[in-house]
Formats: C-alpha cells, structure tokens, sequence
C-alpha cells in the first residue's frame, strides 16, 4: 500500500469527463502531474453513444499513466433527489435504487440505469458516475453560505436541474427534460403559436432583405395567404443559419424558463416543500442562451438571475479529482 | 467524500505482463536463496562434521601413537621374555648338565649358580670321589676350582666348592 502510494506520486493522473446529451458527447481530459494541469483538450461528438472516434480520443492517454479515471455526468431522468440521508434505507434498496449522501440530503437513480450506462461505457470502463445534483451544488457550493433560500439551476441541451437551497439544506430538487417539456408545453405553445410566428418572422425577416429576392419568387410571396407559406417559403429560400440558430435558441430558451417557472411554481404550492421565498437565482449554463434569458427570468419571475457559464466537462472532473484523492 | 454512485476500478501500476515476469523473476531469486540457504546450511553440517572428523583423527593418530608405543612395550616384554627364557633355558641345561656331572654317592645339600659362579655344597664319603669324580669335570668348564672340606664324625666329609669364569673372585 505505502508502495502504491509512493508510485503514485511518480505517475501523472489522467481524468477523463464524459458530458453526453440526445445530440452531442462532450468529452475533456486533463492530465495532472504533481496536482499541476499539464495537458488539457476537450472535443465535442456529434454522437450519444460510445464510438470508434471517441475511443480513439481517450485510448491515447490511457497509456499516460494507470490512474487513469473516467467520469460521466449521469443525464438520466428517472434520477432525483431525498431530503435526508438514511444510509440504512438506502442499503436496503440498493439493488433498485443507488444513493449517495451529501450530508443531510442525498441522490438518487435507477440501479439499472446505472448498469446500462456502465454497459454502455464498457469498453473505456466508467470509474465515476456523478448526479447533476452533485455538480449543481459543487459548482455553488461557495454560495450556500448565505441564509437564505437560493434556486440553483443547471442547464444542458436537453436536460434542466433544478434545486433550491437554504446553506446546505436541500428544499428541492427536480430534473427535468427539454424532450419532456416539449409534451408538456406544446398546449402553451400553441395557444401562442400565431404571436410567437409574427414575432420570429419579424425578428428573422427584414422586409429590406425582400428586395434581395427574385421578382418571381415576390409574386410567389404575393399569393401567399397566411404565415405558414411565409414560413414554407423562408425554408425554401436558405435563411441564414445563425438567424435558424437564434430561432432555436430563443425558443429553448423559452422552454427553460417555463421549467424554471413550474419549477417554482410547484415548490410554492405543494405543502411537502419547506415553506420559503426564494429571491435569488443562480444558472449555471452548459448551452447557448440568448442576452435576454436571465433578464426576462427577472422580469418574470422577481428574481435577481446570476448566470454562469460553465464547463460541465471540467465539473465533473472537479468532482472526480476530489473523490480519487 | 463519495460523490459517485459507483466506486472506480482498482488502478493497476504493475501490467500483468510485468506481474508474470516479475512474479517469475521473485520465484526464481526466492528459489535461489531458499537454496543457497540449503546449500549455507549443508556446508555448515559439513565443516561441523570435518571439524569432528578431524578430531577424530587426531584421536586415532593419538590412540595410534599410544598403540605403537604400547607394540614397542609389547616387542621389548617379547624380546626380554624371549632373553629370559634363552637364559632359563641354558640354565635349565647347565643344572642338568651339572646335575648329570654329581656321582650317585655325593650328595649334594645347596648349589648356588650366578653368572659367572658356581658354589656347590655338599657331602661326600671321601676326597678322592670328589675330586675325581666332580672336581674334574668342573675344572673343564670354569677358569678356577677351589674347594673347602670339613671332616664329619662318621669319616665322611662335607664340602664346599667355588667354581668361577674368568677368574673374577679368585
């Protein structure tokens, strides 16, 4: 054992953190030698599952050194939170359920869950699954010291955490996916459905960049009825793909505040929550948002919206490198 | 503290190859100690026994030097028993001869032989016997012949006679 330990010291210690999502994998390594970063890299995969390119990506720096560690960000939905810790109880469901305690609050996820995900990982061999909860409250840990209660978000392409804390008490925890909202939003949405399209049309067209257009293609416009063709015709004619992208986003953004709102709205309103006014909102932002996500939550929602961007990826090591210590 | 739901793999810093070769090599050294211990200790059983072999040795060389000094002893007993019976022997033959040289009508009553002596004592009925018939032969074998008698009441004579090799105590 003193032998491992001194041999360690001489090998560097290679972390990998996989970040995968329904679109994308999102991997980084870091190579540490004596607790110093000496090498960083992170790639993105247009891919969810494991492939020839991404192994090839990390079997490189397998032969770095043996403390070799790879990390995954658990992005299931059938994961949670408990407002207590009962290690008891908690062995006693480990077949169906695992759990890890963050002292007075732990989280949870399907057993088999976990087993499909190492399965799918098996040939780079998961050494640690962290729940978006770990990582949300690791990456506001420094804020949970004021006595207050503070909403704590997170937010990936398709998947949304949400908790609220008072300093280190967990009063909610929810993990909410944008496929998910999608179902459940889509009656707002298409009771909004004629405002939003004049709206976007407006934002996206200029009727100055009309007289760009074809004279035929004008005429075309000129017999077109309603929106829908307008909206048929703009497909057809190549709008730019950042002006689609903003599209895009503004509408996810969307959805993410509406999470957000039910969110709140449920914690409020079920008397199993702690009875607390939440004032503050910290985001922490693994995707693209629009200038006027946080500004629109504040008008919203009265909240004073703290937004960070970070790197999921290095969070999860973050959390790797304490917990392989 | 545990953050993960699950624990990661043991880190390996020795490959299985270098395991089998290091394995191999540890046997091998463990094997060749084990048996230069052997090969240390039989050594030792040997120099233990060469040391009492030697001893033994020089205890037989010791009871061999004893044993010839013993035979030397044994030769010098033989040789002297040996002289010994030589001078019983030519003494065995000289009382015989002189036994054989005595008359029927002498009488002798002691004979006193040393090396070089011969003193006879005795009885007889007259000078003449003796003297013819004793002191004769006597004087052919011995350098010198003296003889002493002494007159009895009866008219015989006792005698004393001493016979001597060169001379000595004439």
């Amino acid at each position: 054992m003193i032998l491992k330990n001194m041999l360690s010291k001489l090998y560097p210690k290679v972390y990998v953190g996989i970040v995968s999502s329904s679109v994308s994998t999102v991997v980084c390594i870091e190579l540490y030698k004596k607790d110093k970063l000496i090498q960083s890299q992170t790639k993105t995969f247009t891919t969810q599952e494991m492939t020839r390119k991404l192994l090839d990506f990390i079997t490189p720096f397998k032969k770095e050194s043996p403390f070799f560690y790879i990390s995954l960000l658990d992005n299931t939905t059938s994961q949670g939170v408990l407002f207590e810790c009962d290690k008891e109880d908690n062995k006693s469901m480990a077949n169906t359920v695992s759990t890890v305690c963050h002292g007075s609050w732990s989280s949870y996820t399907l057993t088999d869950e976990l087993r499909e995900l190492e399965q799918e990982y098996a040939d780079v061999d998961i050494d640690f699954i962290f729940s978006p909860f770990t990582v949300l409250s690791n990456i506001f840990s420094e804020k949970k010291t004021q006595d207050k209660a503070m909403l704590f978000v997170l937010l990936q392409e398709d998947l949304i955490v949400v908790s609220i804390f008072h300093l280190d008490k967990l009063l909610y925890g929810d993990v909410i996916s944008m496929a998910d909202v999608i179902e459940d939003e889509e009656l707002d949405e298409i009771a909004e459905d004629d405002d939003a399209q004049t709206m976007q049309m407006q934002e996206t067209f200029d009727l100055d960049d009309l007289d760009d257009l074809n004279l035929d293609d004008l005429s075309d416009l000129k017999d077109s009825e309603s929106f829908d063709d307008l909206e048929d015709f703009a497909q057809t004619q190549d709008v730019p793909q950042e002006e689609k992208h903003d599209l895009t986003t503004s509408s996810n953004d969307y959805k993410r505040f509406l999470v957000i709102q039910n969110s709140l709205h449920n914690f409020y309103s079920n008397s199993k929550y702690a009875s607390e006014f939440v004032e503050t909102a910290y985001v922490a932002s693994f995707c693209k948002l629009e200038n006027d996500f946080k500004q629109y939550i504040e008008d919203e929602l009265f909240l004073t919206v703290y937004v960070r961007s970070v790197e999921l990826c290095c969070e999860v090591i973050s959390l790797a490198k304490e917990e392989s210590l | 503290m545990k953050f993960s739901y699950i624990k990661p793999r043991p880190k390996n810093i020795i490959s299985d190859e270098f395991k089998i070769v290091g394995v191999f090599f540890i046997t091998a050294f463990v094997v060749l100690i084990f048996s230069f211990g052997i090969m240390q200790f039989k050594v030792h059983g040997f120099k233990t026994k060469k040391i009492i072999q030697n001893n033994k040795i020089m205890q037989l060389q010791i009871t061999i030097q004893d044993l010839k000094k013993a035979m030397l002893d044994a030769k010098f007993e033989v040789s002297k028993a040996a002289q010994i019976n030589t001078a019983n022997t030519v003494l065995q033959e000289s009382i015989k001869n002189l036994f054989d040289l005595v008359p029927n009508r002498i009488v002798l009553s002691r004979v006193d032989i040393a090396k070089n002596s011969l003193l006879i004592y005795g009885h007889t009925p007259n000078k003449n016997l003796f003297r013819f018939m004793l002191q004769a032969p006597l004087s052919s074998i011995f350098t010198s012949t003296s003889t002493t008698f002494y007159q009895l009441p009866n008219g015989s004579l006792n005698f004393v006679c001493k016979n001597y090799i060169n001379g000595d105590n004439l």
